[in-house]
């Protein structure tokens, strides 16, 4: 009988032992680091905080909301204390809410809904000083509204130009001047910051006039704005991806020699100001270091083992460590930007949005 | 009577005869779906909510709500990352409504959707064919074809099993001859 159990017991612990191996995940090590940087799956209630200089993950959050509410993406607020998920209520007709999570406090501060039943829209920080609860959000069947976290109210409708075939995401230029509007991974919206998405400067290739659809973009110190792309009539379809820079002051769009194998899932971008180097990977295993000054690829690092599928990256405050987020294989690369190689892989649950505040 | 049990009848064999079999609604071949449908992404069913509603006059119908994470948009782009697709029918409990259009899917099922939108942010399957499972086993990843309609170059018969790159390979060359994302 003896022999039995401790057979059973062993072939259990070997199983356990095995399909752990194939799919590991680092163990929480400490409660709290000063060298934040948040990881989440961008849906469901649990994310992590891992120590961007040891790379170790120091825990696993999990957000105290009702099982009635489902959680969705992640973004940091205009002061960079809190972090912002959307939240929505019960089909069919959710209401749009949001859980707000307090970093100092390590804890989730407020849960609260608004008036709209719109479920869930692309939502980021309006960064602005005087309202640093204020977040702008879109819904594809409803328009552009601007939300005061700490009010708990929708202040505006801004836009009520929606539709289908009309995607809009938007971002913060790092300087603070610009909120740029992305419509249809095409046109780029400049407008005045503090204008509240009501002051439109100018718009990079309007009606497709570049015949490009933009993958990503990154601001640089030096007014430039650089761009992964494909070209939008399709041509370069299941060929070859571009990298390239528009000219702030002229709008001009320059067209690098840069090329890249086709990618279905964006090249995704980030900028290293210290080296004048952006970093870009699309779908597959390779990351590629382009310099800045001469429009080259300076050098490429492999992530072995990464598969295909998006890849989000991240540069730490020091600029001198890359993360590339992979949630297909449960992974985060991180790459010594100094050495030019892949220094460790961080395993958590299908890491795909990453914030250092 | 026996006029209307031979009309049924005939009516029977008539659909029984043909490809589609006794669908009311027409498969479509891969290329028809890639060129109609407004979306097709590939990526994981996060969610399955089904839900009692109203529809169609009836009441205590079932709507199943499907949250599902984008990870590849293959046609069409969208801001969102995750879509809620509304399915007709669903089960709650032993209650079960099906149709047609009932697709059935389970939490962290990969699939290959044609979708369009429908009101308030949903998204519908496009079509009756509109659903590629992703099955995958040692030899990599394939897509269930056996809603899809057979054409000259695709056959799915005996086996419906399609590695899922050729699938997603043919799809990128019927949108290259249509031009653009």
């Amino acid at each position: 009988m003896f022999k039995k159990v401790s057979k059973i017991f062993i072939i259990i612990f070997i199983t356990n032992l095995v399909l752990g191996c194939s799919n590991p995940v680092t163990e929480p090590q400490d409660t709290t680091t000063e060298n934040k940087m948040y990881v989440y799956s961008n849906s469901g209630r649990t994310f992590y905080l891992i120590d961007y200089k040891t790379f170790e993950v120091v825990k696993e959050i999990k957000l105290n909301v009702p099982d009635t509410v489902s959680v969705d993406g992640m973004t940091l607020s205009t002061n960079r204390d809190y972090l912002i998920f959307a939240a929505q209520g019960s089909f069919p007709n959710p209401s749009t809410g949001f859980a707000v999570y307090n970093i100092e406090k390590d804890k989730l501060e407020s849960l609260f809904f608004t008036e709209l039943n719109y479920g869930i829209g692309y939502f980021i920080a309006a960064e602005n000083e005087s309202e640093p609860g204020l977040i702008y959000t879109h819904f594809r069947d409803f328009g552009t509204y601007s939300i005061d976290l700490f009010e708990q109210k929708v202040k505006e409708l801004i836009s009520d130009e929606h539709g289908f075939d009309l995607s809009k995401r938007i971002y913060n230029s790092p300087d603070g001047k610009w909120t740029v509007v992305m419509k249809n991974y095409a046109e780029l919206e400049f407008y005045l910051s503090s204008s509240g998405l009501h002051n439109l400067q100018f718009t990079l290739n309007k009606n497709d006039a570049d015949s490009i659809s933009i993958y990503d973009f990154e601001f640089s110190n030096n007014n430039k704005l650089f761009i992964t792309y494909q070209l939008s009539d399709g041509r370069s379809r299941d060929i070859e991806s571009y990298f390239g820079s528009y000219d702030l002051e002229t709008k001009h769009l320059y067209r690098s020699s840069l090329k890249f194998p086709w990618s279905l899932n964006p090249y995704y971008t980030a900028y290293n100001s210290t080296r004048n180097e952006v970093y870009t990977i699309g779908a597959y295993d390779k990351f590629y270091v382009i310099d800045t000054d001469s429009y080259e690829i300076v050098d490429t690092v492999t992530l072995t083992g990464k598969i295909t599928g998006p890849s989000q990256i991240l540069i730490t405050p020091g600029e001198d460590i890359a993360f590339v987020a992979c949630p297909n294989n449960n992974s985060i690369y991180v790459i010594d930007l100094n050495e030019r190689k892949l220094k460790k892989t961080i395993y958590v649950n299908e890491p795909y949005n990453m914030i250092i505040p | 009577m026996k006029t209307l049990k031979i009309f049924l009848a005939l009516l029977f064999l008539f659909l029984l005869s043909t490809q589609d079999g006794y669908s009311w609604e027409r498969k479509k071949t891969l290329k028809e779906l890639t060129n109609s449908a407004p979306l097709i992404v590939y990526g994981k069913v996060l969610e399955v909510i089904p839900k009692y509603e109203e529809y169609l006059g009836q009441k205590d119908f079932i709507i199943t709500y499907v949250k599902f994470s984008v990870q590849t948009f293959l046609k069409g782009t969208g801001a969102e990352q995750i879509l809620t697709i509304k399915v007709t029918g669903g089960q709650i409990g032993d209650k079960v409504i099906g149709g047609e259009r009932s697709f059935p899917f389970t939490k962290n099922e990969e699939v290959l959707l044609f979708l369009s939108p429908t009101e308030n942010n949903f998204y519908e399957v496009y079509s009756i064919s509109g659903k590629l499972t992703a099955v995958a086993n040692n030899e990599g990843k394939y897509l269930d074809c056996s809603l899809l309609k057979e054409d000259d170059v695709s056959k799915y018969e005996p086996d419906s099993l399609i590695k899922s790159e050729k699938i997603i390979s043919r799809i990128e060359d019927y949108l290259k001859l249509e031009g653009g994302k």
